[in-house]
């Protein structure tokens, strides 16, 4: 496909968008990387479904959600995983990742100081172990570099691309206890492909 | 393939996954435990939580997961990879949707309960039921995405149904082609059969 057949729209961030964008990268498919500034926004929100981004548009059809475009060119480039049942394994993880952001966000959009000392301590004693911890086995008893079967998948990609977001948002304390996804994101950010893209993105905090 | 689904004695998560079955016309194992039983099934989950699949010696957890892997299974996914996207973005943002309706609806504190109820139906609740209308009001055919009943039909009508349960049958009469949509679902002969003879909540 030439490169205007895929046009990807979301904020001049890394963001939901980023797993995307490496995942064009590792497949070496050239895209319109399309970044809306924050304050434009207001004025372009009701052209996109559900008023939201990231939004792939794909030829003259568009695509919402942001695991849905993840899933569906993951599995364009061959990093759905080996077969439906690694795929469906990956949605599991995927799912859960949904999880543990929506528990992140509430640490994340407090304002209250105190109450967000209290939800960071929430976050890094309970949240943390209960789900990364989790994700840490996996990782560790599938053996290798990778979450689910034998080579890279999205799921790897999200995972290391979110940790890192954490961190840098949270504190190193997220992914401190656990060397296995810290040999995750060294995997993935370290593919070729996607180590090229990270040299040359735009430099944003987000 | 033997397939044993495990949730509490209710609808709840797990009735979209029961419908995929039933419309499918698939046998399963439909295991519902009783709430005393929870705590020794919830340190066998993958993730503490239900439902789970067991497919052979296999377990896969997180409800959607479980519908989008039987819906491709039992090919009820659509007729190509773009259908199949179609699919994971509706069921993503119906389920925003449903979150919003679960802050509101399992809030404990009662005056709480009432401003959320209200910020509910003020906002999430039309801005979706809007959206997916038009959705269905340029479909060729009954459903949201093309000729033939999918896993999100399914998972979609599931959660209008909800809705007309909480928010009263008539929640959905401003929005035609979407209630059209959820009677469509419901009466697809191996569905309709099986929601004549499920049990009551």
């Amino acid at each position: 496909m030439a490169e205007m057949d895929y046009k990807l729209t979301y904020f001049n961030m890394k963001g939901l968008a980023e797993p995307i964008r490496m995942i064009f990268a590792v497949a070496g498919q050239k895209y319109e990387d399309v970044r809306i500034p924050r304050e434009e926004w207001a004025q372009h929100k009701e052209k996109f479904e559900y008023g939201q981004l990231p939004v792939l548009e794909v030829g003259d059809k568009k695509l919402a959600q942001s695991n849905a475009i993840t899933r569906f060119l993951a599995k364009k480039f061959n990093l759905g995983g080996a077969d439906d049942w690694e795929a469906a394994k990956v949605d599991e993880l995927a799912d859960v990742m949904v999880d543990f952001r929506s528990e992140w966000r509430k640490y994340f959009m407090e304002k209250d100081p105190e109450k967000k000392e209290e939800l960071k301590k929430t976050l890094i004693e309970t949240t943390v172990p209960k789900y990364l911890g989790k994700v840490e086995n996996i990782q560790k008893e599938n053996g290798g570099d990778f979450l689910v079967g034998q080579k890279l998948t999205w799921i790897d990609i999200q995972y290391a691309h979110f940790l890192e977001m954490f961190e840098v948002t949270t504190g190193p304390e997220v992914t401190a206890a656990y060397p296995n996804l810290k040999k995750l994101q060294k995997a993935v950010f370290e593919t070729p492909e996607i180590k090229e893209w990270i040299d040359k993105r735009p430099v944003t905090e987000f | 393939m033997a397939y044993k689904l495990t949730y509490f004695n209710m609808r709840g998560r797990a009735e979209c996954i029961r419908m995929i079955f039933a419309a499918a016309g698939t046998k399963y194992e439909d295991n519902r435990i009783a709430s005393e039983d929870w705590p020794a099934v919830k340190a066998s989950t993958p993730w503490g939580q239900i439902p789970i699949l067991e497919v052979g010696d296999k377990t896969l957890a997180q409800t959607i997961t479980i519908c989008r892997y039987l819906g491709h299974q039992l090919k009820l996914s659509g007729k190509d990879s773009w259908e199949a996207a179609k699919c994971d973005e509706y069921v993503d943002a119906v389920n925003d949707l449903f979150n919003e309706w679960v802050k509101y609806f399992f809030e404990k504190d009662p005056d709480k309960k009432i401003k959320a109820h209200a910020d509910f139906k003020s906002v999430p609740l039309p801005k979706y039921l809007s959206k997916f209308n038009d959705i269905q009001s340029k479909v060729d055919g009954p459903y949201l995405i093309g000729k033939d009943l999918t896993w999100a039909d399914i998972f979609i009508a599931d959660k209008l149904n909800r809705l007309q349960e909480t928010e009263g049958p008539d929640v959905l009469d401003p929005y035609p082609n979407l209630k059209a949509f959820k009677e469509a679902v419901h009466a697809v002969p191996n569905i309709k059969a099986y929601v004549s003879q499920r049990p009551p909540k």
